[in-house]
């Protein structure tokens, strides 16, 4: 396929293209590593009971009684994977290029560029797996697919490409669980890319629960058609060493609209730095961007959020709040508004500070220790308003983030 | 001698200005309380809901309250009176326990135990429940979650909703209750909501802060209708900490206090206090000569 060797020529003469925020992970040591794995024969399965809890704690339903259909995988090996619905593929990459070239071909590397860092390029040179979730025209997926990628051996790296495609009119919610099963070491990368097609309506909630010696570097494109909607949700239950992830939506129809949400926890000596770019391309286009950050420990949080307005009525809004928990944390909010034209409104509100006294004693006097209510605050705190999400995510969403809230 | 300026609040309604006479007055009234204490602790039973004895408080250092006394029996509405940045809230935030609040001397007693050291939700638990004058804004937590969430916390369970839907339709703040606690609330919501919270509580003494200020007639009339219906029954009584006096219209109170300064300047029947309070003003409180044997 002289495409594929077109893409992998560009990922390597970028492959030590540095990323233009967050630390820089020297990734040769994992791709010399990855060579060293062997794909060993231990069976993951799932459903036992330690696996399962871990999983449930990022969203992920192992008995899959309310999801459409599922895929989970491990380091670089899929485990399963498979859709109930007829009108949804759901697909491993290699399967996709080898069998439905013809339906991804115009989709590959065409939201993330594959030369935008290093590691867009080793997703490509070294990725293995990932998932292709292709939703027929009219298809409208009530209950959730969910994805589940996990780190299970030591010091491996993940690399997988994942392709969402939404024909016109069609609907699907996709939840994404991302931890790791035992080793709390490793590096996750992952391509994503996005398109939602004219009219349709695409929800994306993805929760991390990682370990402090691992890094991650997410890679996320969207692009959105005429009348399109993407919602997305990222929660950070539990940060990883390192983590940088900087998406990007692209409003490119008329009257498209995007709401792109994060709440992030830092705990011990972690780095994150997470931010959202929503381009108004189309006329009409809205987005909103909503992030909230919480330092604890001796973390660092970098929040970042660019509106770009480049179309004619075009609507954004972004907002950056941050908690400190800590003295020795330290939360960045840089928020970026860009309006090229006189049509464009774009607003911005921006906060960081710690729990008011006041409040903590305003809840007491309804009967709450100081504890309880330190948390009924921070679990307010890290509540987004979304609209839009069906209720099943929202309850999830819910019930990890006050379990989450709880702890700290 | 009597004296021709006779002050119409005092309770036995014949002081004077002459100095022995309102000290022989006053040591009467020490006397007979103590005597009532005595035969009710021998008895078992304590006749105060609130007892605040000598009650001194500082802020940061700073003396706001001096030496008060304050007393409100079962199912007695006692208005607390007094300017602004008189010590009001002070005194009720005290009563709740707000660690921001300092006690240097004085008690406090509820039912007859002492629970001057006692944290602010043991105080909860124990049937205390106050609104405050300016509520915070509570982020992402909603009024329906946070009063479920109070009363679960306390073993109640049943009614919850109805009671919810019952109350928050009296106080017409049904619109309020899947809305984040006081965020973009004017100040008569917020008034209600906080007297919405207090019901919900079912204390045996509500501390009612300034319910009143920033709201409007007519909602001061729904929340005196409410109090007076549905909060102060048998076993709940009631400290109305008002400076504008406005919801004594609307209640029926026995008794007020009022304060200035820091300082509790005068207690007596309801009625006549605020009956002078609005002719006159807190300054004929300031002048009155009661002053000064009381502190």
């Amino acid at each position: 396929m002289g495409v594929r060797e077109e893409f992998k020529e560009k990922a390597r003469k970028a492959s030590t293209k540095p990323a233009t925020y967050g630390p820089d992970i020297n990734l040769d040591y994992y791709i010399q590593r990855l060579k060293r794995i062997e794909e060993d024969a231990e069976a993951i399965n799932v459903k036992d009971p330690k696996v399962q809890g871990k999983l449930e704690s990022v969203g992920i339903d192992v008995f899959e009684a309310e999801r459409s259909g599922s895929y989970y995988q491990v380091d670089q090996q899929v485990l399963s994977y498979y859709s109930k619905i007829p009108g949804v593929k759901v697909l491993t990459l290699e399967e996709a290029i080898e069998n439905h070239w013809d339906e991804i071909k115009e989709y590959f590397w065409k939201a993330v560029p594959v030369d935008k860092d290093k590691y867009t390029a080793t997703v490509e040179l070294y990725g293995r797996g990932g998932y292709v979730i292709i939703v027929d025209d009219g298809v409208k997926i009530k209950q959730p697919l969910q994805t589940c990628l996990l780190l299970y051996r030591r010091e491996v790296l993940q690399a997988p490409h994942n392709i969402i495609i939404l024909g016109e009119n069609a609907e699907a919610h996709i939840i994404t669980g991302c931890t790791f099963l035992r080793e709390p070491t490793g590096v996750h990368l992952g391509v994503s890319e996005f398109y939602v097609g004219r009219g349709s309506k695409l929800t994306f909630t993805m929760i991390h629960g990682w370990g402090l010696q691992q890094h991650v570097r997410p890679r996320t494109g969207v692009i959105v058609e005429d009348g399109g909607e993407y919602i997305s949700h990222y929660v950070v239950l539990s940060p990883p060493g390192t983590l940088q992830t900087y998406p990007q939506v692209k409003l490119k129809g008329k009257n498209t609209r995007a709401h792109v949400s994060s709440v992030c926890v830092g705990l011990g000596k972690s780095v994150v730095d997470i931010g959202s770019e929503i381009v108004l391309e189309g006329e009409g286009a809205s987005g909103e961007i909503i992030s909230r950050s919480l330092g604890k420990d001796n973390s660092t949080i970098i929040a970042r959020g660019r509106i770009v307005g480049v179309a004619e009525r075009a609507k954004g809004h972004l907002e950056c709040m941050g908690l400190l928990l800590s003295n020795s944390a330290v939360i960045e909010a840089v928020p970026q508004l860009s309006a090229h034209l006189d049509d464009v409104e774009l607003t911005h509100e921006a906060s960081i500070g710690r729990i008011a006294e006041d409040e903590i004693y305003y809840l007491m006097s309804k009967g709450f220790t100081y504890d309880e209510a330190k948390s009924i605050i921070v679990r307010g705190f890290m509540s987004v308003e979304i609209k839009g999400l069906p209720k099943a995510l929202k309850d999830m969403i819910d019930s990890v983030v006050t379990i989450i809230s709880s702890k700290l | 001698m009597e004296d021709t300026v006779k002050c119409v609040t005092c309770t036995l309604g014949r002081l004077s200005t002459d100095y022995l006479s309102i000290k022989t007055c006053k040591t009467i009234l020490d006397l007979g309380r103590q005597e009532v204490v005595i035969s009710e602790r021998s008895m078992g039973i304590a006749m105060y809901v609130l007892e605040v004895l000598g009650l001194t408080v500082s802020i940061g250092g700073k003396r706001i309250l001096k030496n008060i006394n304050l007393n409100i029996r079962k199912g007695e509405v006692v208005l607390l009176l007094g300017p602004n940045a008189s010590g009001k809230s002070t005194l009720v935030q005290s009563i709740i326990g707000n660690p921001k609040y300092k006690i240097e001397q004085g008690k406090i007693l509820f039912f007859g135990e002492d629970i001057t050291n006692l944290p602010m939700e043991a105080r909860v638990l124990k049937g205390i429940g106050l609104a405050y004058q300016l509520p915070p804004k509570i982020k992402g937590v909603k009024v329906r979650d946070l009063i479920i969430h109070m009363l679960r916390k306390r073993g109640i369970t049943t009614n919850i909703m109805d009671e919810l839907e019952k109350y928050a339709s009296l106080l017409r703040v049904q619109h309020l209750l899947d809305r984040e606690i006081n965020v973009g609330f004017s100040g008569g919501e917020m008034k209600r909501v906080e007297l919405l919270f207090t019901l919900m509580q079912r204390p045996k003494l509500a501390l009612l802060d300034e319910i009143d200020s920033g709201v409007d007639v007519e909602n001061v009339a729904l929340m005196g209708k409410v109090i007076n219906e549905h909060l102060v029954r048998n076993e709940t009584s009631a400290l109305i900490i008002t400076h504008t006096a406005q919801i004594a219209k609307h209640v029926k109170a026995d008794r007020a206090y009022v304060m200035i300064d820091g300082t509790i300047r005068c207690e007596g029947d309801a009625t006549k206090i605020v009956e002078t309070i609005l002719q006159f003003g807190f300054e004929r409180c300031i002048k009155c000569a009661r002053w000064g044997i009381w502190v």
